[in-house]
């Protein structure tokens, strides 16, 4: 479908870009706030990465899939308004520390309509690298081998990231609840 | 253990699966295919401007030409000047500027291609 719409984009027909921007802003807005964690700056770099796979649609050979390519540029643009604005890309952060919680932290009974507010705030205070990585290997159902094509990461280094993010994860959702309960019985 | 690990896997997954979030500017969409659109419009100006000044360079440079040959061929002194001397200093200049402006067209055209 991506194709016949690149096809079409490329005989002239400018218009037929919408189906790319329905079709990508949500993900492409998730993946954005990973790294930024701003909505304006993910709304800023997102509409930077679109313009910019429009005008770069020529060079896609069609090697991979279309939104690899265009998660690529997105992540680019994304990492690179990160450093504009100063934020340190830490590729092995470790301001959580080295301990590694207990495990029985996913027995805790998080209600279904209270689970997306709770891994969206977890998912902004981990670090950029993290919270990509989970949203591309879960969300997206990337694969290791896409999530190297997307970002140039080694293997190795996206199987650290996921394995520290999904600590991390844990650990603020303990707090979350911890927090949020204390609050309530008091 | 491992099947632990697979439960956990699988409430991580279910988690993450919430993890979508929703564009919040509705007007979105039409902001990126306005800015597209300008673009457009913005390219195809420099594309026409780039050709018209090609046009002008080759116009000016068989011009140049035609000046620094029909003043090699002039037989009396122009305002007492030597027509051979003016000759060389015509072509000095015309050769300045013909290498600055063709360095010039080749980095617009270098640029254009590159956006």
């Amino acid at each position: 479908m991506d194709n016949h719409y690149i096809q079409k984009i490329l005989s002239g027909d400018t218009d037929s870009f919408r189906y790319f921007i329905k079709k990508y802003k949500d993900i492409g807005y998730s993946l954005a706030m990973s790294v930024v964690k701003d909505e304006y700056l993910a709304e800023e770099v997102l509409q930077i990465s679109f313009i910019n796979a429009f005008n770069a649609l020529t060079a896609f050979k069609g090697k991979s899939k279309f939104s690899t390519w265009f998660y690529r540029i997105l992540i680019n643009e994304a990492f690179k308004a990160l450093k504009k604005q100063g934020k340190v890309i830490n590729l092995n952060n470790e301001f959580f520390g080295n301990q590694i919680p207990e495990v029985d932290y996913f027995t805790l009974n998080i209600e279904k309509e209270d689970q997306k507010h709770y891994i969206n705030e977890a998912l902004k205070k981990i670090p950029a690298n993290e919270s990509l990585a989970l949203r591309l290997f879960y969300l997206e159902e990337c694969s290791i081998e896409e999530i190297t094509e997307i970002t140039g990461w080694t293997c190795s280094n996206i199987k650290v990231i996921l394995h520290r993010a999904r600590i991390h994860v844990r650990e603020i959702l303990k707090d979350c609840f911890k927090t949020e309960r204390n609050g309530l019985y008091q | 253990m491992k099947e632990m690990d697979e439960s956990e896997e699988r409430y991580f997954k279910e988690l993450m699966s919430q993890s979508k979030l929703e564009m919040p500017f509705s007007d979105f969409e039409d902001n990126v295919m306005m800015q597209i659109e300008q673009k457009i419009v913005q390219t195809q100006g420099i594309t026409r401007d780039i050709k018209l000044s090609w046009l002008f360079f080759i116009a000016g440079s068989v011009f140049g030409i035609m000046i620094s040959w029909i003043l090699t061929r002039i037989p009396q002194k122009i305002l007492g000047i030597d027509p051979k001397n003016l000759a060389i200093c015509f072509q000095i200049i015309f050769a300045v500027l013909l290498f600055t402006q063709i360095e010039a067209l080749l980095g617009l055209l270098k640029k254009n291609s590159l956006k």
